[in-house]
């Protein structure tokens, strides 16, 4: 085992998975490979069935792989049990159902399952854990409201303060921003960004809006036939070459006035034009 | 700014001081109902030497003073009758709640995936062996063959059901209630020839069918009682997974939750509890259906309350039905469930949607 991998937080080595089925199967991955460090904040683009999904399956645990090796905080993933993974990995998928006739409160206390030990769950570090994550997420004000009496945008906080309540080290959102308007976009952002500072958490989010990657990430990922292309570092998120082969669109790089690098789809301004 | 915010401690879940409350009241209102079915009745026994009779066989104390077919109508037919209203409507109460959660549909109760028409086909063939097989069968237990065939036929249904809609990745709860509806309807198709060739039997069938507390005993509540104690204090312990579950099979799993052992163990607790109380009362419905959706709408959807509370009103709403039941001149009980159920369960469905708009 070598350094890097004892003090990552999940490693993916020459990962194949997809889904079986009658007629053979679908494989999504083919070969990935991917290393997140601790205190990480990665993008993960590519176009809609490159496996976006399925590798956030397999880092949370619920998707097993048919080739090569997961290792997650130094361990094998095989080797940790389902309620070992929900107290370190916390997931925000596309849509969660919330059940009618809890409050906000009464949610996120459901984030507090895999830690749960006392028999009737009135423990005061579950209650600590609740009030922290309400207010790490924004969700305070919302604390008693219904959660069928939630906008979008507050949704989402009730969604990530649940997720907080676990007390993950790495917490994996599929497609975040979806469903949310600009401004709530970029709440929703710098919310994550003040949240893996002050926890110290990894996050890893499947993001479309290849801006919102740039701005957000320390680095990005794409996805492009199964395999994990594309590094980021040289003061670049987002590399435009590599997104422009992934998306199969030639994505230009622009300059804005102050000096900000803009990526924008060529395609869309020859169809303009 | 937030320092300055000096908020109230943060209520979580239902609180053990309001649980307390409501199940308090609950067995309150069961105890009250079980006196009142002590003392009632036609055959002139008094409500204080009812009392009486109960206070000397359970604690010994008081002198006799009434005749001695007083005290057998009271300890011999009452109480084990009270007794198997209590533990059956409690069974039920608490695996209809298991099942509308674990099968994610409104419309679940503890007879949904087989275990009915499993119990009903076993009973009803138990019935009519002797026409058919003269067979003499020894009172094991108190049981005649009639509750041993219910039981028996109840597990094995399920199991039937359960093995049929496992798939290699799991059993998807929609196979699962669309097997349990295959099933329960194949199952009542030889319910109903068994009913066509029974003859001067049919009454008794019919009888059976539609589910008494009439033939309870006290070796029969020895029998049941222990299954059906066993497997809800087992699911008490299990709110968790339960309220997992309420967020989808998905979000249940990155909670922690192994979901397709989960719903294996909540499926078979579930099972034998409903089995265990159709063997001795038959097919009584309403209760497990009614009951978890009155305290889901009443209390909100957590089971660490849901599931005691659905226990004790479930026991309040059957005792109390038997009641009812004896009093207008032995109408079947699972009439009485139903009369009395349904009409407050749609006051209570029309005044949640006024609130919801």
């Amino acid at each position: 085992m070598t350094e890097a991998m004892r003090d990552s937080v999940a490693q993916l080595e020459a990962v194949s998975a997809g889904y079986p089925s009658l007629d053979g199967g679908r494989r999504v991955l083919a070969g990935a490979d991917l290393t997140l460090a601790p205190g990480e904040m990665v993008a993960l683009l590519g176009p809609n069935g490159s496996g976006k999904t399925t590798l956030l399956r397999i880092l949370a645990g619920t998707l097993a792989v048919s080739a090569g090796r997961v290792t997650l905080f130094g361990r094998p993933i095989e080797s940790w049990s389902r309620r070992e993974v929900a107290r370190r990995v916390a997931v925000l998928p596309q849509t969660t159902e919330l059940p009618a006739g809890f409050t906000v409160a009464d949610v996120v206390a459901l984030g507090r399952i895999p830690h749960g030990r006392s028999w009737f769950g009135d423990d005061p570090a579950d209650a600590a854990a609740v009030a922290a994550a309400l207010r790490d997420a924004d969700a305070e004000p919302l604390a008693r409201r219904r959660v069928t009496e939630l906008s979008g945008g507050e949704r989402q906080r009730v969604l990530v303060a649940m997720a907080l309540a676990q007390e993950p080290r790495l917490l994996l959102l599929d497609e975040p921003t979806l469903h949310l308007d600009l401004a709530h976009q970029i709440a929703l952002i710098r919310m994550l960004e003040r949240l893996r500072r002050a926890r110290s958490l990894t996050v890893l989010a499947v993001l479309h809006d290849l801006n919102l990657a740039a701005v957000f990430a320390d680095r990005s990922l794409i996805l492009d036939s199964g395999r994990l292309i594309g590094a980021g570092g040289n003061g670049r998120a987002v590399d435009p070459v590599l997104a422009s082969r992934a998306f199969g669109v030639p994505i230009q790089e622009a300059v804005t006035a102050d000096g900000r690098r803009v990526l924008t789809p060529a395609a869309v301004h020859q169809a303009v034009d | 700014m937030r320092a300055a915010t000096v908020a109230p401690p943060l209520a979580l879940g239902p609180g053990l001081g309001r649980s307390t409350v409501v199940i308090g009241s609950g067995i309150v209102l069961l105890l009250a109902v079980s006196l009142a079915a002590v003392a009632a009745g036609t055959s002139g026994v008094g409500v204080g030497d009812a009392l009486a009779i109960v206070a000397h066989r359970l604690l010994g104390i008081g002198t006799v003073t009434w005749p001695l077919s007083s005290e057998t109508i009271v300890w011999e037919l009452r109480l084990p009758r009270i007794a198997a209203g209590i533990i059956v409507g409690a069974g039920l109460g608490c695996a209809g709640t298991v099942f509308q959660a674990l099968l994610r549909n409104p419309l679940a109760d503890p007879y949904i995936i087989g275990t009915a028409a499993g119990a009903s086909l076993g009973a009803v063939g138990a019935l009519l062996v002797p026409t058919v097989l003269p067979i003499a069968i020894g009172g094991w237990l108190g049981l005649g063959l009639v509750q041993i065939m219910a039981f028996a036929g109840g597990l094995a249904a399920v199991l039937a059901v359960y093995g049929i809609a496992r798939g290699r990745g799991g059993t998807p709860v929609v196979t699962l209630l669309l097997a349990g509806y295959a099933v329960s309807s194949l199952l009542a198709a030889g319910v109903a020839m068994l009913m066509f060739v029974s003859g001067d039997r049919l009454a008794a069938v019919v009888s059976w069918l539609l589910g008494s507390l009439a033939g309870a005993s006290w070796p029969r509540l020895a029998f049941a009682a222990p299954l059906i104690i066993v497997s809800f204090s087992l699911l008490l312990l299990r709110w968790r997974g339960l309220n997992a579950l309420l967020l989808g099979e998905q979000r249940a799993t990155h909670l922690g939750l192994e979901v397709e052992r989960e719903k294996r163990i909540l499926t078979g607790l579930a099972a034998l509890a409903t089995s265990a109380g159709v063997a001795i009362s038959g097919t009584i419905g309403f209760v497990g259906l009614v009951v978890p959706h009155l305290l889901r709408l009443a209390f909100g959807p957590d089971h660490r309350l849901l599931l005691p509370a659905s226990m004790v009103f479930g026991a309040v709403l059957l005792v109390l039905a038997d009641l009812g039941a004896r009093m207008v001149g032995g109408i079947p009980v699972g009439v009485v469930t139903a009369l009395i159920g349904a009409p407050f369960f749609l006051w209570l469905l029309r005044r949640s949607l006024v609130v919801h708009d």
